[in-house]
């Protein structure tokens, strides 16, 4: 995992084997290849609150890599993405049930949520900062209004069942392949120009947007990609869970993977995974009641984002630094190893 | 021939107040345009409708003769305008060669312009181009805010008091660095500033600015001899 | 019709309360206190703890707004005054307050909604076709006291005086002189003080629950947004104006889905103008 927490290095003097980029994505794409067989061999052989725990963490993994997008690399706080890992769940649950077949019914919720993402884009993304989030936290609002009064479609409050529709080990297999392309995919998104602008905006908007850079369009491409991550997430979720209810996708499930971004590191390929588990694993390890392990969670999400602005990955990355050698030849990177990686950009 | 750039009848109100009343100037191709006027005179206002950082209550800009689609400011970049400012920073965290590649990215594709390289040389910035915005000196920070407008490749540069906090010697180079990109890439300039050793030397025109409106507007050689610009405002700086 | 509106005057005193504690914070600090919420439920708490306990209605309602108070101020003294450079981080750590206040609450009191009765739980008023429950009476005298009481604080005195000018420019009020640490701690009291008299007066004609003021808080957000940052008349007309629209969509449209025409109202709003209704779009740079 060293190749994904290094400091970039753009020096063209370099000579170092790691520093060639070649090298440096094989590394990578070995490294998030190894993460999803690993998944896959947790999934399938922990049992009980460990198996749950897992399970969970992975979900969640997929569904804050798409958050990691907007709100990591853009810096924009958006608080909707329970209600699209919601939305996949229900969609696919309802086509599943009118008779679709199973991947029918997925391709058509992940379609329609990234759809309802796009409308939400384009309502918010022309906002700034913190209505965007007031914005987004509303939107969550009123899915989960709906998922609770739609009775005939959604249940309800007490949820609904789920129809079978992949075999529980394809579920499985499907989870932990999802991680892995899902990491892949946010590493190329963070590598193309679009992960370039989202991180400017994220450094200063304004300055941003007088560089050429179009904020709102990126914004809304942002949202609408990770509202796909949410929805596939949650379809997921439905197929292993078997019974959907709209408690798993109140607005404070959204907060969750808000600040499983934040304890991880914003736009930092691993925070998804390093996020959700504080959030979502170990409160299932540890039992010390719900609210217990939220006010924990509380409390060390607000020390993270005062002490640790690159997170619990960008504090990781510190410590590293102090232990390489071979670096302290290079000006830029001992003091700055705490900042977030940032993709090269191509002209 | 149509004018680089051309404001008609520009007007911005905040609130009841008119921060820019009727002003109109055109720049031709490759020529410096310097504005100076006291505080709250309106300069950075106008400038600010110039670049389409802020939107005119009344009155068009034309770049090229024709006014940029949209009101997004990201459409005057890609029309080839391009603005510093006064205190923003370049991307802390980011080295020069990053901003640079990035505005680079947003151009236009029918433009072709400077490489990152060849603007951190015009600039004197070559030896800074890996290190982190954050490190600058002050005078770097104003050069590299420069040197990232003329990445996006403007066809006008419009430039909020570079001078602002540089010693003499550092305004010079500044001068000459100014100089140098309208000599090597036929940009054109528009400059506020209150240093007036840094100004006149480098400008071909000079518009002085007072409670919005234009006051006068002329060659330097005029503007120093004008005795309505001396009363109310050059010979409070000079005194 | 009278039913409704008058239906919509109590949701829009509601919705003022809140609002204006979150347009004070917002104003000086710039902060979204999503963490206001867990706030009111512990002043509820508080009310009921103390009713439980003995202690007579009046001497409960006062230790309940007195709590909105405390807490309010110990958010500000213990997280917030940390980001006050930084508005970027503000919305993080009020989510991380809010998950500790809530759950907070959650655990003392369990998730199962308590009720809280008061004295007048039963009167009922009458005028013309117009009925109304005490509880409701009591909350817009409650909200009307409290907000006329808040905006002589803040027309007659200095402090107040102080908190106005901080509202619109931070960096000029600094340069004024005027002591900034005492006008956040200042802000933080009122706006907890407020969320206090919410929470006594709204708990009774629902219930007091951990999360009881989530969807109290998004509208109040919407009312921010549509009355302008830090002022407190806007956000008094705006909850009014709001608190109408949501009771006439609940009473003619759908009664579940109330608080969703307050979102129908924020993109409305948003769509019209991105930056907010009384914005002061590139402020920053002109």
């Amino acid at each position: 995992m060293t190749s994904m927490t290094a400091p970039p290095t753009q020096r063209p003097a370099s000579s170092a084997v790691i520093d060639r980029p070649a090298v440096r994505h094989a590394g990578a794409v070995l490294g998030i290849i190894g993460l999803g067989v690993v998944a896959y061999l947790l999934l399938t052989n922990l049992q009980g609150q460990r198996g749950q725990a897992c399970l969970l963490v992975v979900l969640w993994t997929v569904s804050v890599t798409g958050l990691n997008i907007v709100q990591g690399l853009g810096g924009y706080p958006s608080l909707a993405q329970a209600s699209f890992y919601g939305g996949g769940a229900y969609i696919s649950t309802i086509a599943l049930h009118k008779g679709m077949p199973m991947v029918l019914a997925a391709l058509v919720a992940v379609a329609a949520v990234t759809a309802a993402g796009l409308v939400v884009g384009l309502i918010f993304a022309r906002t700034r900062g913190q209505y965007f989030a007031i914005g987004t936290l509303f939107f969550g609002a009123v899915v989960n209004l709906v998922l609770n009064n739609a009775l005939d479609l959604t249940g309800g409050p007490n949820g609904r069942p789920v129809d079978l529709g992949f075999a529980p080990s394809t579920t499985l297999r499907l989870l932990a392949a999802s991680m892995s392309v899902g990491f892949m995919l946010f590493y190329v998104i963070s590598r193309m120009k679009l992960g370039a602008r989202l991180l400017s905006i994220r450094e200063d908007e304004d300055l941003a947007e007088h560089l050429g850079v179009p904020t709102a369009r990126t914004k809304l491409l942002a949202l609408t990609l990770s509202a796909t991550f949410g929805a596939w997430a949650g379809v997921l979720l439905a197929q292993y869970n078997g019974v959907i209810a709209p408690s798993q996708f109140t607005f404070g499930q959204s907060f969750l993977m808000f600040v499983a971004i934040g304890l991880g590191g914003y736009g930092r390929l691993l925070a998804p995974l390093v996020g959700s588990f504080v959030v979502i694993g170990l409160p299932q390890l540890i039992h010390v009641g719900p609210g217990t392990s939220q006010i924990a969670v509380g409390i060390i999400f607000i020390v993270v984002t005062l002490v640790l602005p690159g997170g619990i990955i960008g504090g990781l990355s510190v410590v590293w630094g102090w232990f390489r050698p071979s670096r302290r030849d290079d000006p830029f990177a001992s003091g700055t190893p705490d900042q977030p990686r940032r993709p090269e950009v191509t002209s | 021939m149509t004018a680089l750039l051309e404001a008609r009848n520009l007007v911005k109100k905040f609130g009841g107040v008119r921060a820019v009343d009727d002003v109109s100037l055109t720049l031709a191709p490759t020529s410096i345009l310097g504005l100076i006027g006291p505080n709250g005179s309106g300069k950075t206002t106008l400038l600010s409708l110039l670049s389409g950082t802020l939107e005119p209550t009344g009155g068009t800009v034309l770049v090229d003769g024709s006014s940029p689609k949209g009101r997004a400011t990201h459409r005057f970049v890609r029309a080839g305008v391009a603005r510093t400012f006064q205190t923003t920073r370049l991307f802390p965290t980011w080295t020069l060669l990053e901003a640079l590649r990035l505005a680079a990215g947003e151009r236009s594709h029918r433009t072709r312009g400077a490489g990152p390289s060849e603007i951190a040389d015009l600039l004197g910035l070559s030896d800074v181009l890996h290190a982190r915005c954050r490190e600058f000196t002050g005078a770097q920070q104003r050069l590299s805010m420069i040197a990232a407008a003329l990445a996006t490749s403007p066809r006008v540069l419009l430039l909020d008091e570079p001078a602002v906090g540089m010693d003499q010697a550092e305004a010079d180079t500044l001068g000459r660095a100014v100089r140098r990109v309208r000599e090597q890439l036929g940009t054109g300039i528009v400059v506020v500033d209150h240093n007036m050793h840094f100004l006149m030397p480098i400008a071909d025109t000079v518009m002085v600015m007072a409670s919005g409106s234009v006051l006068a507007s002329g060659t330097p050689a005029e503007i120093r001899a004008d005795k309505s610009v001396i009363a109310s405002y050059l010979g409070a700086v000079t005194a | 019709m009278g039913q409704v509106i008058a239906n919509g005057i109590f949701l829009g005193s509601l919705f003022a309360v809140v609002a204006v504690g979150l347009t004070l914070i917002y104003g000086v600090m710039e902060v979204p206190n999503f963490a206001h919420s867990g706030i009111i439920a512990l002043s509820a708490y508080a009310t009921y703890s103390a009713g439980k306990h003995g202690a007579p209605f009046v001497l409960a309602a006062a230790a309940g707004i007195l709590t909105g108070g405390v807490l309010s101020v110990l958010t500000e003294q213990l997280a917030y005054r940390w980001v006050r450079d930084n508005p970027a981080a503000a919305p993080a750590v009020a989510l991380g307050l809010l998950l500790i206040l809530q759950n907070t609450a959650l655990r003392i009191y369990g998730g199962e909604g308590k009720a809280l009765d008061v004295p007048y739980s039963q009167s009922i008023l009458q005028v013309g076709g117009v009925t109304l429950s005490g509880v409701k009476v009591a909350l817009i005298v409650l909200a009307a006291v409290a907000l006329i009481f808040l905006s002589l604080l803040l027309s007659r005195t200095s402090l107040g005086r102080a908190v106005r000018a901080v509202a619109p420019d931070r960096e000029a009020a600094a340069l004024m002189g005027i002591p900034m640490q005492r006008q956040y701690t200042l802000a933080f009291l009122v706006a907890g003080l407020l969320g206090g008299v919410a929470a006594v007066a709204y708990a009774p004609t629902f219930q007091v629950s951990p999360y009881m003021a989530d969807e109290i808080l998004l509208s109040a957000f919407v009312v921010v947004v549509l009355g302008g940052l830090g002022s407190v008349l806007g956000a008094v007309a705006g909850g009014l104006l709001l608190g109408i629209v949501e009771s006439l969509g609940s009473a003619y449209v759908s009664a579940s889905y109330q608080s969703a025409f307050g979102f129908v109202a924020l993109v409305v709003i948003l769509v019209a103008r991105p930056a907010g209704l009384l914005s002061s779009a590139g402020r920053r740079v002109a």
